[in-house]
């Protein structure tokens, strides 16, 4: 599943936690994986001084396809003069990347 | 143009230093330099401290918590990367809107710079992300203080779809690489800094500093690979040995990207 990492002042309750929040020092889990923010979590967590989150992207599995898609096509376009070993192994570690966020249950 | 005449009226139009910066430069040039005179000197002149201080707090650096003093700020980062952020300021000026993708880039870059340091666990990521961050101030300079030059580069790169150095080539018979040479030389840049910048597209040319210059090489080309969209299609070129020397790997790779992904995804250089 996509995520993105978002400034907490644009947290909105609906948003979905893809990772879990530690408190400052890391010691303790504020707010688990999964969670649906409220107004109140978000808060909670300003006072704690959470400065970002990571939450889910809201988007549909055709819309993730083709956003994988049109990334793997530039990636092709970008690289038709490049040659080399090296390149080759970065443009399908990307490929590889891409592919693994825009599929589902990942 | 001459290459000589070009390099003449180049550093004839570079900004001049202000006082401050040129005080912080002698202090942290002296042998023993202390980080509390140097953190002094930059708080007595309010707006540079805003200025570094935003730097500091900036996504790239990723510290976890707010950095509010430039004394704070000097001891984190340590006094090359001091000095290169006083650089910084000097080559971007106010970002405008003329040089508003450069700045994105070069922001971009020392994000990406500092990830592969971290990924790599190379000490020195303070200072690789601050090269990233002037790794292209060549093209700045160009674009500030020559124009018309820097115009029909632009125009040509994006008729023969060709790297910028390429285009840079046929119009002013030099490329930015070139221009960064004679900066650092004219700005007497500490070392590693220098090699990192100079040498980012061609790692053979490098020294000592080989490691850092195929740091910036692999940062500058990821910065473009992540952002290609369908008018953004060229990247530039990177040198072969890049894999070698810093032994990349896919899983390596993929490390890198994903935090790149992390904190480059939803990033909006305005907002800092």
């Amino acid at each position: 599943m996509p995520t993105i990492t978002i400034p907490l002042q644009k947290a909105e309750p609906g948003m979905v936690l893809a990772e879990d929040i530690y408190t400052a020092n890391g010691k303790m889990i504020l707010c688990k994986k999964g969670t649906e923010l409220t107004e109140d979590i978000i808060y909670r967590m300003e006072n704690m001084g959470i400065e970002s989150i990571v939450i889910e992207e809201d988007m549909d599995e055709e819309e993730r396809k083709k956003l994988l898609q049109e990334k793997l096509e530039l990636i092709e376009k970008a690289f038709i003069n490049k040659k080399g070993d090296c390149l080759q192994m970065i443009k399908d570690a990307l490929k590889a990347f891409w592919n693994k966020k825009f599929t589902k249950n990942e | 143009m001459s290459n000589l005449l070009l390099k003449e009226k180049l550093i004839e139009r570079l900004p001049s230093i202000p006082k401050v910066v040129h005080e912080v430069w002698k202090i942290i040039e002296q042998k023993n330099a202390e980080p509390a005179k140097v953190s002094e000197v930059i708080s007595k002149d309010i707006s540079l401290s805003a200025k570094v201080l935003k730097l500091v707090n900036s996504p790239f650096y990723g510290f976890p918590n707010r950095i509010s003093s430039i004394k704070h700020a000097v001891i984190l980062l340590g006094l090359d990367a001091i000095r290169g952020l006083l650089i910084s300021t000097v080559v971007f000026g106010d970002i405008n809107e003329e040089i508003k993708d450069m700045w994105d880039h070069a922001c971009d870059c020392a994000t990406i710079a500092g990830i592969i340091a971290k990924v790599l666990d190379i000490k020195e990521s303070d200072e690789l992300t601050v090269a990233g961050l002037l790794h292209d101030m060549g093209k700045v300079i160009l674009k500030n203080y020559f124009p018309e030059l820097e115009a029909k580069i632009k125009t040509l790169q994006k008729i023969e779809n060709i790297p910028d150095s390429e285009a840079e080539k046929k119009v002013i018979g030099i490329s930015h690489d070139t221009i960064n040479k004679w900066i650092t030389e004219k700005w007497h840049f500490p070392p590693i800094l220098t090699e990192a910048i100079v040498f980012h597209h061609n790692i053979s040319g490098a020294g000592k500093y080989r490691l850092f210059s195929a740091v910036i090489g692999l940062a500058d080309f990821l910065s473009y690979l992540y952002r290609l969209s369908p008018d953004k299609l060229s990247l530039p070129n990177m040198d072969e040995k890049i894999c070698g020397i810093l032994g990349l790997n896919p899983k390596v790779m993929d490390q890198i990207f994903s935090e790149m992904d992390k904190t480059l995804y939803p990033i909006n250089w305005d907002e800092f």
